[in-house]
């Protein structure tokens, strides 16, 4: 588990430093290349975009490919939104949502233990005046970062 | 519409819209904050910072949902639509100060990466069965806020008009669906986390209350959208097909039409009647819940412009609505079933023309 969390994480930072890299050669060439509009567009405006710009850095090379007249980008610009597959996507997404989350919601209510579950990690100091100053100052954060919200809240 | 990008283009209604919001935040801060000290004497500045943000970002994200369903319900609340992207962005800059805090308060201070312990921790030792009974008050429940922390970022990262043009409508508007994935995560990772420990019943209340009037709105506008498309198709001759009287449609106004299973805008302007696609080039807003302004069809969510006579936008705008030539016929306004090539111009049918 934790090994697929640390491979996972790393290759998320690769793919965030190649999206860096990406939004600059983007932001020199590939903007008024995609897009007419961003022509004299200010600094405020490449600002906002980039965080986008290096979440979604394929879909944006996929463009600027399209763009030069290699392939087909789905979904262009003049393609309107077909409503009616939108309001079956919202009815979806709503069964899907009243279905499942009222019963997981009650289901972790009803499975509440009687007493707030604390830290499976033994206390250092016994009965610590406040929980939550307990855990701020607990020797245990330094051994392991593994600490129950509940203790706190 | 613009021409050229800009970050924001601030106009009296953005700056009323993100001032309201900003001053509603901060009386909702510090009513948190002074109730909760109230409350908890001892409580920390760590822990009133975390909490602040979720309940904040947690009450955002029930405003946002429910606007959408009121703007269908209830033109009144077609202002709130406006700028609900800004509402988005902090949204997300609030679950991200939520989810900083509490990682570096309960993640930081091991040996192990904190971004590999929020999504490791409570899952290393958890067994599915406790007791005889599944294991729910230890389920981990950070990943769920992770992922919503995500589809937040994702929503707020694309907000911009550049997005919606460069992705293509239908892919961001799919896209932005994923708020009701974060809402469903948001929910979980609630109900598995604090409220585990919160004993009382105002929390678990306040949330079913808030999921209650989510889905009741969705519902009702549901309702609302279902009874128009599935209305009673009236005649149909010539390839026209017949849709409502003529008085129906007021000088300036938009009426919406279901013409061959498809949603019309009718517009009457200066004593003529046009005939539009519904479904707005922006952001899919219905064209035909809008006006006549300055002579130009007038989406009711953000001001997109469209002349009515051949559905382009005026220049320098190159957005385009299909049109569909009309007929009155016995006072009752026909609509063509096949819209016009694009751009095609189309005087509209004048009403004295029976």
């Amino acid at each position: 588990m934790v090994v697929v969390v640390q491979t996972s994480l790393i290759l998320l930072a690769a793919y965030g430093v190649l999206g860096l890299i990406f939004a600059l050669a983007f932001h020199g060439r590939g903007l008024p290349a995609v897009d007419t509009n961003t022509r004299g567009a200010g600094v405020g405006f490449r600002w906002i975009i980039t965080p986008g710009i290096v979440a979604l850095w394929p879909l944006l090379a996929w463009r600027w490919r399209t763009a030069h007249g290699r392939g087909s980008f789905p979904g262009g610009p003049d393609a309107p939104v077909p409503a009616r597959r939108l309001r079956a996507a919202h009815a979806l997404a709503w069964k899907a949502l009243a279905t499942t989350a009222p019963v997981i919601v009650a289901a972790a209510l009803w499975s509440r233990p009687p007493e707030a579950p604390r830290s499976r990690i033994p206390l250092p100091s016994p009965s610590p005046s406040s929980s939550a100053d307990s855990l701020r100052s607990a020797p245990q954060n330094l051994l392991t970062n593994r600490v129950r919200h509940a203790a706190v809240f | 519409m613009s021409t050229t990008y800009r970050a924001i283009d601030w106009n009296r209604q953005k700056r009323v819209y993100d001032g309201t919001l900003g001053g509603l935040l901060a009386l909702g801060l510090g009513l948190f904050v002074g109730i909760s000290v109230l409350v908890s004497p001892n409580i920390t500045v760590e822990t009133l910072l975390i909490r602040g943000s979720s309940v904040s970002a947690l009450l955002l994200l029930h405003v946002i949902l429910c606007i959408g369903p009121l703007a269908r319900l209830n033109p009144r609340f077609l202002p709130l639509l406006y700028n609900r992207r800004h509402l988005g962005v902090t949204l997300f800059l609030l679950a991200l100060l939520h989810g900083a805090f509490a990682t570096v308060q309960f993640h930081a201070l091991g040996d192990e990466n904190p971004l590999v312990s929020v999504l490791t921790a409570y899952g290393r030792d958890y067994r599915v069965f406790a007791d005889g009974r599944i294991n729910l008050p230890h389920f981990p429940f950070e990943p769920f806020g992770v992922l919503a922390l995500f589809l937040f970022f994702l929503m707020a990262a694309t907000s911009h008009d550049f997005w919606l043009r460069n992705l293509g409508a239908s892919f961001w508007k799919a896209m932005h669906l994923g708020v009701y994935l974060a809402y469903g995560s948001v929910l979980v990772h609630v109900a598995l986390g604090v409220l585990q420990s919160e004993r009382g019943a105002i929390f678990p209340g306040l949330l079913a209350v808030g999921f209650v009037v989510v889905a009741g709105l969705h519902l009702a506008a549901a309702r609302k959208e279902t009874r128009i498309d599935r209305g009673k198709p009236l005649g149909e001759a010539d390839g026209y097909a017949e849709t409502c009287r003529v008085e129906d449609v007021a000088e300036g106004r938009g009426k919406v039409v279901l013409v061959a299973g498809q949603r019309i805008a009718l517009f009457r302007h200066q004593g003529r009647i046009h005939a539009t696609s519904n479904v707005c080039r922006h952001q899919g807003g219905p064209v035909g819940e809008g006006r006549i302004v300055d002579g130009c069809i007038t989406c009711p969510w953000h001001g997109w412009n469209y002349q009515p006579e051949d559905g382009c936008s005026p220049p320098p705008f190159t957005e385009v609505l299909e049109t569909y030539d009309t007929r009155i016929q016995d006072g009752r306004v026909w609509v063509r079933t096949i819209a016009n090539p694009p751009r095609q111009h189309c005087a509209g049918t004048a009403v004295t023309a029976t």
